[in-house]
């Protein structure tokens, strides 16, 4: 009987211990979900994510978290009627182009970086003092020296103006004197929207219904010509056409591939990125399905002073958002089908760069390589998502997006994730690897699927000399171009290891064969003379 | 055992003498169906050891969607159907191999594709990006190899001449593309049918 309680009492020990390992779980278990909780209380609505090697969307951290979404009537200012373009100056400033039925919705807003507004145009001052309301303002532009560039539709005129909102000159748009390309046709649909001003002056306009290519203007404000038209590929049946066709029918032939921009941004080394609109679909599919993206079926392109288009395209797919668009059973977004229809594109610091689709109201930011760093946002309102998307501009780690259908815009800022990988990308392009890598390595904390973090690792173990080490870094970042970089390195450094072993074995081995073979040989000989004299019997 | 070891070894006569391996194949005795067999086994190998083992920078499958049932039918379907579609023309053709005769040649055709595959396999370890080029070469050596094994292995096995052999090769390809849109068309029909029956029976199990 006293053993017996001895076992009982012994048991009881036990069962304690482990209920109190269990309850240290649950509480240890608690305590995650709580920190869980505070990550939720600032996630987006929309999961956000990348793509990896596959085409296979694959959760990421919210890169961005919602800041503040603002309205003209929370502003007090007055609804605004169709918000056209927003532009982020170099100090931080917004600018909002709006345009609307009556004279007072024709209007451009200065905000601050936390959208505060700090003045309102209607119009501009001519040189006689009078005030000249805008027709219809669908793009602006700031240059760093201040000076405020509107694109006003209806009255097709580009306006330069000073933050007073004195009027510095006035661009007309394109004539028949300008150039003979300029048809009766061409002024007639000519509608400037959208404009950049690069660091020469000159100045590319967007412009709604013309489809030959981005209008530009020399420093001076005269028509120059048209940039990045169409390219016409030598089509074996058109060269036929044109071989039999007449004179008269070859000048009413179009000679360019029509191309419509429906966006423009300027990059820090002053390259010009459009976004394109109609382009055919069939051809953005098959480049999403083979992985390789070209001009032909870009929907964002960053085109030089000669409008070639040089964008880099080296991620796992072209730089088209969305590439889950095949299978539309399992699509959780089936109402919205085909592939992103991108409106607006920001520049980033470092050649980084975000799209907006407005299909499905996401927004995608891709580095200087074209690899895909994350994509968030979505389609629902009520859920903070987007109706109609229609421009976007960064300033820093903020980034504001301006929503046509409800009239809003919205900032973001960055989260502690994204800042990480913005932080990563910039040491690594001003060659500071080390410091790099340490950021990747806190993204990596943040989300171990992040492809990019391993590739970033990856290239400063390359510059740290660890060949070994950058290929199985790369092999999980799934970088081809580099792994094979890290690759040569490391047969060089095994080749020469290696080479002085070998080549002394080899040689010692043929020696001692060559040997053992003349040995055997005088043997054989040897016995021969031993067996003619008859010394030795067989 | 020894004669499969035979028939292994004559494959490499068959690439050294094409005409004359083919002819003595058909007309000799030599090499035997259970060593084709074999080769066959080996081609499917080699494809499985090119996905799985393939260097990282050529490599290009996706192992979450590999499948072994899907690269084995990748190979022993093709086969089977140019031999049957190659039978049932030159029968017509006056041909003189038989079913047995095509299916060995063709077979015996396969082992440079398979050599240089595991070549390939082996180079992609030890090349980088740029050196691509010399595994393409490989690889398309032995494609080449290999048609043209085909090519004269169908023209020794039926004694054809060599345009009666374009001719009957072009007709065999147009005879494959025959079965498969046959097999589609009895696949869709069966398909209805049973869904019919099945629709009949769900209907009656509901109506009891």
């Amino acid at each position: 009987m006293k053993k017996n309680s001895q076992v009982f009492r012994f048991l009881t020990v036990i069962v304690t211990v482990l209920c109190m390992g269990a309850g240290s779980l649950i509480v240890s278990a608690e305590s995650s979900d709580a920190g869980m909780e505070q990550i939720n209380a600032q996630k987006l609505s929309f999961s956000s994510y990348t793509y990896n090697n596959w085409g296979v969307p694959v959760k990421c951290p919210d890169p961005y978290t919602i800041e503040k979404a603002v309205t003209g009537v929370t502003l007090g200012i007055g609804d605004f009627k169709k918000p056209n373009d927003l532009f982020a100056d170099h100090k931080g400033n917004i600018y909002l182009a709006a345009s609307g039925d009556t004279a007072a919705d024709n209007r451009l807003i200065k905000f601050d970086s936390r959208l505060k507004v700090i003045k309102i145009w209607t119009g501009y001052t001519d040189s006689s003092g009078a005030v000249v309301p805008f027709k219809e303002p669908q793009g602006v532009f700031v240059t760093p020296e201040d000076s405020i560039y509107v694109a006003d539709g209806i009255s097709k005129n580009i306006i330069e103006m000073d933050q007073q909102g004195k009027a510095i000159r006035i661009i007309a748009p394109p004539s028949k004197q300008d150039s003979t390309i300029i048809t009766d046709d061409f002024i007639e649909r000519y509608r400037p929207s959208k404009l950049v001003v690069d660091s020469t002056g000159r100045i590319h306009v967007v412009a709604i219904s013309v489809n030959e290519g981005i209008v530009d203007f020399d420093p001076d404000g005269k028509f120059e010509g048209f940039l990045a038209a169409g390219k016409v590929n030598a089509n074996p049946m058109e060269v036929l056409w044109k071989k039999i066709s007449t004179q008269a029918q070859l000048d009413k032939m179009q000679d360019f591939v029509p191309i419509e921009y429906n966006n423009i941004s300027l990059d820090n080394e002053d390259f010009i990125f459009a976004t394109a609109a109609a382009i055919d679909e069939k051809i953005v599919r098959s480049e999403i399905h083979s992985g390789r993206g070209t001009e032909n079926g870009a929907l964002v392109r960053r085109l030089n002073m000669l409008g070639k288009d040089i964008l880099r395209r080296k991620g796992f797919g072209p730089p088209s958002g969305d590439y889950d668009i095949f299978d539309l059973d399992n699509n959780m977004d089936a109402a919205y089908k085909g592939i992103s229809h991108m409106v607006d594109v920001a520049n980033g610091s470092e050649g980084t760069y975000t799209v907006l689709d407005d299909n499905r109201s996401r927004i995608f930011t891709y580095d200087s390589e074209g690899n895909l760093l994350y994509a968030f946002g979505g389609p629902d309102v009520t859920a903070g998502g987007f109706r109609t998307p229609n421009s976007i501009a960064q300033s820093g780690s903020y980034l504001y997006v301006l929503d046509s259908g409800t009239r809003t815009i919205t900032v973001f800022r960055r989260t502690e994730f994204g800042e990480n990988i913005s932080q990563a990308i910039m040491w690594q392009e001003s060659g500071d690897y080390h410091k790099s890598a340490e950021l990747w390595n806190m993204v990596l904390t943040q989300n171990a699927n992040y492809d990019q973090a391993y590739s970033g690792l990856g290239k400063a173990a390359y510059r740290d000399g660890e060949y070994e080490k950058a290929m199985e870094l790369f092999e999980l970042g799934y970088n081809k171009d580099w792994y094979s970089r890290a690759y040569v390195e490391y047969r060089k450094k095994v080749v020469a290891d290696w080479f002085a072993p070998a080549a002394v074995t080899v040689f010692i081995a043929v020696s001692i064969l060559l040997t053992i073979v003349k040995v055997r040989k005088v043997i054989t000989r040897k016995k021969m003379e031993a067996l003619e004299k008859g010394w030795i019997d067989l | 055992m020894k004669s499969i070891g035979k028939g292994l070894r004559y494959s490499f006569t068959i690439m050294a003498h094409p005409i004359r391996g083919f002819y003595e194949m058909r007309f000799e005795k030599q090499g035997n169906v259970v060593s084709c067999l074999i080769l066959l086994v080996l081609m499917v190998a080699s494809l499985i050891f090119q996905k799985q083992y393939t260097g990282f920078i050529f490599n290009s499958t996706n192992l979450k969607e590999f499948n072994i049932l899907l690269e084995i039918s990748n190979v022993v379907a093709p086969v089977l159907l140019w031999c049957i579609a190659n039978w049932s023309i030159t029968v017509l053709m006056d041909g003189e191999g038989r079913f047995v005769d095509i299916f060995m040649a063709t077979c015996y055709a396969t082992v440079p594709f398979t050599i240089t595959t595991f070549i390939g396999v082996l180079m992609s370890r030890f090349l980088s990006i740029n050196e691509q080029t010399f595994i393409g070469l490989v690889l398309g050596i032995g494609v080449a190899f290999t048609a043209l094994l085909i090519f004269f292995g169908i023209l020794t096995v039926h004694q054809f001449t060599v345009m009666k052999n374009i001719f009957s090769i072009i007709l065999t390809i147009a005879g494959m593309a025959f079965i498969v849109f046959l097999i589609l068309l009895f696949a869709g029909v069966f398909d209805e049918m049973f869904r019919y029956i099945a629709g009949v029976i769900t209907e009656i199990q509901l109506r009891m």
